[in-house]
């Protein structure tokens, strides 16, 4: 008789953040891990804006002429360009310069204060980059216009996440979870009762103390948020994502957006597209029948599309608490799993349609830490 | 709509009215090229096997800027566009379900 697989995980840095590897069988671990610290490798080679020494580096210097990429790099700006292109440029990667301009120059952990003010300019615009594809190698050449930054931190890290995790579902042939600093992407099976992912404001804290945790069987999930990356510039802080139509950042309306898609990528897409939408991103989620969670600045929650109530409001005994910081409309003292499988057709603006699963449940506040290394 | 907003949405849809002018004209060209090519094969070779006689094809995709991302700005000839899909961003299968059993997470999403 043979043990059951086990469920088992690597955690590490990488790219700047937190890299955690999950499979459901222990023993496949190090085939998926191989897979996953060659493709990171590469990755950042590819699409490092602070590597002298990345493809992205070299592309920049060929601006103005066309140049031949990797497979890899292609793919990441195609991903990129379809980003741009599903939000009609709400998620736009040649926002490069504008965040430059804002004082993300370098790595973030060497960021300094900025002092100085350089105006804000719209982005040059995704429709100038001309991609063409090479059959013969996948990859394929760029003409990326004279003056035009590119900027892959919307969309390269879900492409990656997205891309890991089928390579090593491939290779390890088990269900496998690839979580890129928050961006999370499954493939093959799910445990039995699903993925448990946490979510919080910040990436670090999400598994260990998060606000709220959902399950989810397949696809992706993930977070956008103005909390973290943040930083003075010019006297008022400012934080990493763009409105590609100012060049600055988007009206303070969402301060964390998670978003659950059929891959990270659409679920990043969408997650930063809210960030930008600002007021109307509640009714963009629920047309593109995307479930969300979105906290506002001052803590309000709320859930669009299918995003379900937290369970904990109910299972922490504090009734009192959601229901008043709720408000007469909300549903999150509703059983837990009420509206777990609600997402269906939404309501073009969910947050107005009456009966909606979206409530505005009030501040998120963290539950009980669970045990951390408890798995499976 | 902010004034800097609507000037770039202005820039843009300027900049693909333009890109499907090209599109048009290069296609036409390509279609006036291809025709008067296959009628002068066809005359010059009308005694060879049927087989080697020009097949009438859709004329060539210009020679750059063929853009299967779906930018905007693709100069493709209209006969080798692929149909024009409503792609979008793709929900879940599965919406995410409430979890409260106290078990650790697999993973944690926030914002990084």
């Amino acid at each position: 008789m043979t043990a059951a697989p086990t469920v088992d995980r690597v955690v590490f840095p990488a790219l700047g953040t937190t890299v955690n590897l999950v499979v459901t069988d222990a023993g496949r671990l190090p085939a998926a891990e191989r897979v996953l610290r060659r493709e990171l490798a590469e990755l950042d080679l590819a699409c490092s804006r602070f590597r002298d020494d990345s493809e992205i580096t070299a592309l920049h210097t060929r601006a103005g002429r066309e140049a031949e990429v990797s497979p890899l790099l292609f793919a990441a700006l195609t991903a990129a360009i379809r980003a741009a292109r599903l939000t009609e440029g709400l998620v736009d990667p040649t926002v490069g310069q504008a965040v430059v301009d804002l004082g993300y120059d370098r790595d973030f952990a060497a960021l300094t204060a900025v002092t100085d003010a350089v105006p804000a300019r719209p982005a040059p615009g995704w429709w100038r980059i001309t991609l063409t594809p090479d059959p013969a190698n996948g990859g394929g050449r760029v003409l990326l216009p004279r003056g035009v930054r590119l900027d892959l931190g919307a969309s390269a890290k879900a492409f990656a996440a997205d891309r890991i995790a089928r390579l090593a579902y491939a290779a390890a042939d088990c269900g496998v979870l690839v979580d890129l600093g928050g961006d999370i992407a499954t493939a093959g099976a799910a445990p039995e009762s699903g993925w448990r992912i946490g979510i919080a404001a910040d990436h670090r804290t999400a598994r260990s103390e998060p606000d709220e945790t959902v399950t989810i069987v397949s696809g992706g999930l993930a977070t956008s948020s103005t909390a973290r990356r943040s930083w003075s510039r010019a006297g008022r802080q400012v934080h990493h994502i763009v409105d590609p139509t100012t060049g600055d950042i988007p009206d303070r309306v969402w301060r964390v957006v998670s978003v659950s898609a059929a891959s990270c990528l659409d679920a990043n897409t969408a997650s930063t597209a809210a960030i930008v939408l600002g007021e109307r991103a509640p009714g963009w989620l629920a047309r593109h029948r995307l479930p969300g969670r979105l906290v506002g600045e001052h803590g309000e929650v709320r859930r669009v599309a299918g995003w379900p109530a937290d369970g904990n409001l109910t299972t922490t005994g504090d009734r009192a608490e959601s229901a008043s910081a709720a408000g007469p409309t909300s549903r999150a003292t509703a059983a837990p799993g009420a509206l777990a499988t609600t997402a269906g057709p939404a309501a073009p603006d969910a947050t107005a349609a009456p009966g909606a699963p979206d409530a505005t449940a009030g501040p998120a506040r963290p539950v009980a830490r669970p045990d951390e290394g408890e798995l499976g | 709509m902010k004034d800097a907003q609507r000037a770039r949405l202005a820039a843009r849809d300027t900049g693909l009215r333009r890109a499907r002018a090209m599109t048009t004209w290069t296609a036409v060209g390509a279609t006036a090229a291809a025709t008067v090519l296959s009628v002068v094969l066809a005359e010059g070779s009308s005694s060879a096997n049927a087989s080697t006689v020009p097949q009438k094809t859709a004329p060539a995709a210009p020679t750059t800027t063929q853009q299967p991302t779906g930018s905007s700005s693709a100069a493709q000839a209209p006969e080798t566009q692929a149909p024009q899909t409503q792609e979008q961003l793709q929900p879940p299968t599965q919406a995410p379900q409430t979890y409260s059993g106290g078990q650790s997470s697999h993973g944690g999403s926030g914002g990084t």
